[in-house]
């Protein structure tokens, strides 16, 4: 181990801490409770420039000291939290990244990136209230100088301590103290005061009863021996005299002993700070000759505490007084347990159904709507703004847009639309990769643009509205649109479709969300690192939505993704599958068909098309058991195909709670939580995504070759 | 640290180990009653470890509670950690003695 | 007999360089990433010295000390803590917890070093 490898620690660690410190504080966005969030970002500022302090990095230590210290600020409430810090703090963060890959590469930082520090420097200063810390700072380097006295040539200094009786209990150790005294100089005579030593049973071995007359003599000064003790100033009386002090000044510490001025000048006289024959009447003595000693300590503290205090009205911030902030976990709690209110209501319903009592069952739908009810306003609670995460966006388009070179601007609608919290919050990531692919492949160069009659600057509009429950978010650029034929010839040049299909343009769009794909004839550094589109849908079906691609050659494309307002409540079908229930999320059923025992098993001829059948008992490995009854056939639509999921039973809407899998199902594939039915029984929530990629293109297959088998027969 | 047999009347103590803030209590008690145990007390230090201030202490007790009682109180050996606090605070060698007089002396020359 | 002394910090970068100097200036180091980890390591261990940091993911400085300060092989252990800052307040909150000593980040392992041998003399 050397330095060289730890320096590669701190480099790596750094990056880490970058890293995470980008996303807290996106993620924090315009929130006005940043909570732990900021707490994590304090860390990762203050971890990098304590490290960068061992390895003499100044420039790093002192730009993410600024930053540490607006953080410290908000961190205690000082500072109000608001979307402008956000940016700010975010740009801090890119400048100690910067810094950071200086030192990787083994640089000085560039001239520009220097410009850049001072600006930001100056900006976060300017944010805090009053450079308190850095008056008090050079009020104490000052006073430390000041209480620095040159040292004479001859003579020597003297120290008197007394050791309160606390100090070994605190771990403290005088005599480790005086060790390192003789790094400040020679110890020339030390005299052991032990007069406050009991000899009787009161001698407690852990108390500290000694204390030390000592002459030293060295080129040092006042601030430097008072250093020696700092850790032990509140647990000691330390008075240091100058060398070349007065008789009057020794006089004086003599009289401030504990023991009596006769047997102090003992020991001031055997230390030969005092000479033998020196006679001083206590008269003499002037408590303040003595220099200050002991007493620096408290006058600076209480300099300290006279700096400017940092009051500054801040503006009122406008309507939150009629709000109250509730913690994120609390919610979430009132909504677990309104889950269960829903299951345990729908269980009340089933048993009054059973009773064939009117009255309760008209009392039960009565509860039953009132559940309802409660449910939408507790969820309601949850729901906030998608503003904030759109103003986001204002950043990224504008760092995007530099470093492309490019002249774009963003309009945003909607905000005000509004959906769950943990929506928004994965969100984020998916919209984030749509604007800068819309941005780097989308928008075209200015000259492009000049040549196509369209204006210079290129347009990415994001906006947000709801629509039949759900949230549908769109990201639209007015570039060049999609080049149809180029994404065909790539396709069938990595083999995703075959070169003789005939596809739509809607077929051949949505290609580009197939596993690696890229149509960037030049990979560039925004968008063309691998995860790709691809990435995107997964990320947008694992929250229950859809994504589509609308495109117009010349004009423009235009992503939506369409997201349930909630993950925490499914609107669900319920079927039967052999002995097990299953819930099939309502919003990809198109409808229920009869399944037709005359007909194919591999395909349906749904009014003339040929519908892939995808057999749940087969999916899931459940017998078809001994039933008699007919089975039926749920059409679902997923990625722009209609599949035929093949159940026994069909029993109903069901709007249903979401519960997470235990661990136990964690390895079950095509399932994506559970839920408590009204009679007790636990029902299966089908992942259609990952059964349509598991099953589909078996599915499909099938379906071609039995059909062709069957039109050809 | 056990007491050793007793040379002539002088009662034998060797601590070994830390003399230090850690046990400052269990050997104040064990010293005393090896003190207590005979007209003189032998100490053999040449087996500490780690000597700080609470052990420094316990010697300045002795010498003291000798001083005080008319007993004798010989350090016999020492150790390097016990000579290197000897030596900073100018006590000179353990087992000479000098260092007695000046722990001790508070009664006969600060009243003087 | 060398002296050991603990550093408990999060940044394992600053735990390197921390050690290196110690280990230069003839210290043996043991080395904790935050108050659990130095616990589990520390196990009846003798240390000289202990210096940890405040801010900790995971069991943070104080509460590490205190825990610390509970178990007799270290209720007179040195401890020494490295702070951003030093307020009074902070040097309260730090005493209270039983920490006696610290150290201002950012430091030199120069200043870290002069700071450990008024503790603890190699």
């Amino acid at each position: 181990m050397n330095l060289d490898q730890a320096l590669q620690t701190f480099i790596g660690e750094s990056r880490e801490l970058l890293e995470e410190m980008e996303q807290s504080l996106l993620s924090l966005g315009a929130t006005t409770e940043p909570g732990e969030d900021i707490h994590a970002i304090f860390r990762a500022a203050h971890t990098i420039k304590g490290s960068a302090g061992l390895f003499g990095l100044d420039g790093v230590v002192a730009f993410t000291h600024i930053v540490e210290s607006l953080l410290d600020q908000l961190r205690s409430g000082e500072q109000a939290w608001s979307e402008d810090m956000a940016g700010l703090l975010l740009s801090a963060r890119d400048h100690i990244v910067a810094l950071i890959e200086a030192v990787a590469a083994g640089e000085e930082p560039s001239t520009p990136v220097l410009q850049q520090g001072a600006k930001l420097a100056t900006a976060l200063s300017a944010c805090m209230q009053g450079a308190v810390a850095e008056v008090a700072d050079q009020a104490l380097a000052a006073q430390a100088d000041a209480a620095s006295t040159p040292d004479a040539e001859d003579g020597h200094w003297h120290i008197s301590l007394r050791f309160h009786a606390d100090t070994l209990r605190h771990g403290m150790d005088p005599l480790s103290f005086l060790f390192y005294l003789r790094n400040l100089g020679q110890i020339v005579h030390v005299e052991t005061v032990a007069d406050a030593l009991p000899l009787d049973g009161s001698f407690d071995a852990e108390s500290c009863y000694l204390g030390f007359e000592i002459a030293l003599r060295g080129q040092t000064d006042h601030a430097a021996i008072e250093s020696v003790f700092e850790f032990v100033l509140d647990a000691c009386e330390l008075r240091i005299l100058a060398p070349g002090s007065t008789a009057e000044q020794f006089a004086a510490l003599a009289d401030a002993l504990p023991e009596g001025a006769a047997r102090a000048r003992q020991w001031l006289i055997a230390c030969a700070s005092l000479p033998a024959e020196a006679e001083t009447s206590p008269t003499d003595a002037r408590a303040d000759a003595l220099p200050a000693g002991g007493e620096v300590k408290g006058e600076v503290a209480a300099l300290a505490a006279s700096a400017p205090s940092p009051v500054q009205a801040l503006p009122p911030k406008p309507l939150e007084s009629r709000s109250v902030r509730v913690d994120a976990d609390r919610l979430d709690q009132l909504i677990d347990q309104i889950g269960e209110l829903i299951i345990a209501s729908a269980g009340t319903s089933l048993a009054a159904r059973q009773t064939r009592n009117p009255e309760l069952q008209e009392r039960s739908a009565t509860l039953a709507s009132l559940v309802q009810a409660v449910r939408e306003s507790a969820l309601q609670l949850r729901m906030v703004r998608i503003g904030a995460t759109f103003n986001r966006f204002q950043r990224v388009v504008h760092d995007t847009a530099r470093e492309l070179g490019k002249d774009i601007g963003l309009i945003i609608r909607g905000e005000d639309t509004e959906l769950d919290k943990t929506v928004v919050e994965k969100v984020a990531d998916p919209i984030t990769h749509l604007v800068r692919n819309a941005m780097d492949h989308g928008i075209e160069s200015a000259e492009v643009r000049r040549q196509r009659g369209k204006s210079e600057r290129g347009t990415i509009t994001l906006e947000a509205w709801h629509d039949s429950g759900a949230i549908v978010i769109r990201v639209a650029d007015d570039g060049g649109g999609l080049n149809r034929d180029k994404i065909l010839a790539k396709a069938v040049d990595r083999g995703l479709v075959d070169a003789h299909r005939q596809l739509s343009d809607s077929e051949i769009y949505e290609l580009i969300f197939e596993p690696g794909f890229s149509t960037a004839e030049q990979v560039s550094n925004l968008s063309g690192r691998g995860v790709g589109m691809d990435v995107v849908k997964r990320n947008i079906t694992a929250l229950r939505g859809s994504i589509s691609i609308d495109s117009t050659p010349g004009q423009g494309t235009a992503i939506s993704i369409r997201l349930p307002l909630t993950l925490a409540i499914i609107d669900g079908f319920l079927v039967e599958v052999g002995n097990a229930t299953f819930v099939i999320p309502m919003d990809v059923i198109d409808e229920c068909v009869e399944f037709s025992q005359v007909g194919h098993n591999d395909f349906a001829n749904l009014r003339g098309q040929v519908l892939p059948l995808i057999g749940m008992h087969q999916v899931f490995g459940l017998g078809t058991g001994a039933r008699s009854g007919r089975r039926n056939i749920v059409v679902i639509r997923h990625a722009g195909r209609s599949f035929g999921l093949v159940v026994d039973a069909l029993l109903g809407e069901f709007q249903t709670v979401i519960k997470p899998l235990a661990k136990l199902f964690a390895g079950v594939r095509c399932v994506s939580g559970s839920t408590v039915l009204g009679n007790g029984k636990v029902a299966l929530i089908v992942d259609v995504p990952a059964l349509v990629d598991q099953a589909g293109q078996a599915a499909l297959a099938r379906a071609s070759a039995a059909s062709a088998a069957v039109s050809a027969a | 640290m056990s007491p050793m047999p007793h040379e002539g009347n002088c009662a034998s103590f060797c601590v070994s180990g830390d003399m230090s803030i850690y046990r400052a209590a269990e050997l104040k008690d064990e010293l005393l009653k090896a003190f207590d145990s005979g007209p003189a007390l032998c100490l053999d230090l040449s087996q500490v470890a780690e000597f700080d201030t609470a052990g420094l202490q316990l010697l300045i007790l002795l010498a003291r509670l000798g001083a005080a009682g008319g007993k004798a109180f010989h350090v016999t050996a020492a150790s390097e950690a016990v000579n290197d606090v000897f030596a900073l605070l100018g006590y000179g060698a353990a087992q000479d003695g000098d260092w007695l007089s000046r722990v001790a002396a508070r009664t006969t020359e600060g009243e003087s | 007999m060398a002296k050991t002394i603990m550093i408990v910090d999060d940044s394992a970068s600053m735990r390197q360089v921390v050690a290196i100097a110690l280990k230069g200036a003839g210290y043996e180091v043991l080395e904790g990433s935050d108050g659990q980890d130095a616990l589990n390591k520390l196990d009846g261990k003798k240390v000289h010295l202990i210096i940890s940091d405040v801010n900790m993911p995971g069991m943070d400085g104080l509460s590490f000390v205190r825990e610390l300060k509970q178990r007799p092989a270290y209720k007179f252990t040195p401890v020494m803590m490295l702070t951003t800052e030093y307020t009074d307040e902070k040097k309260k909150a730090g005493q209270a917890a039983g920490a006696r000593a610290w150290m201002v980040k950012p430091f030199k392992p120069d200043q870290l070093l002069n700071a450990v041998q008024k503790l603890c003399l190699a």
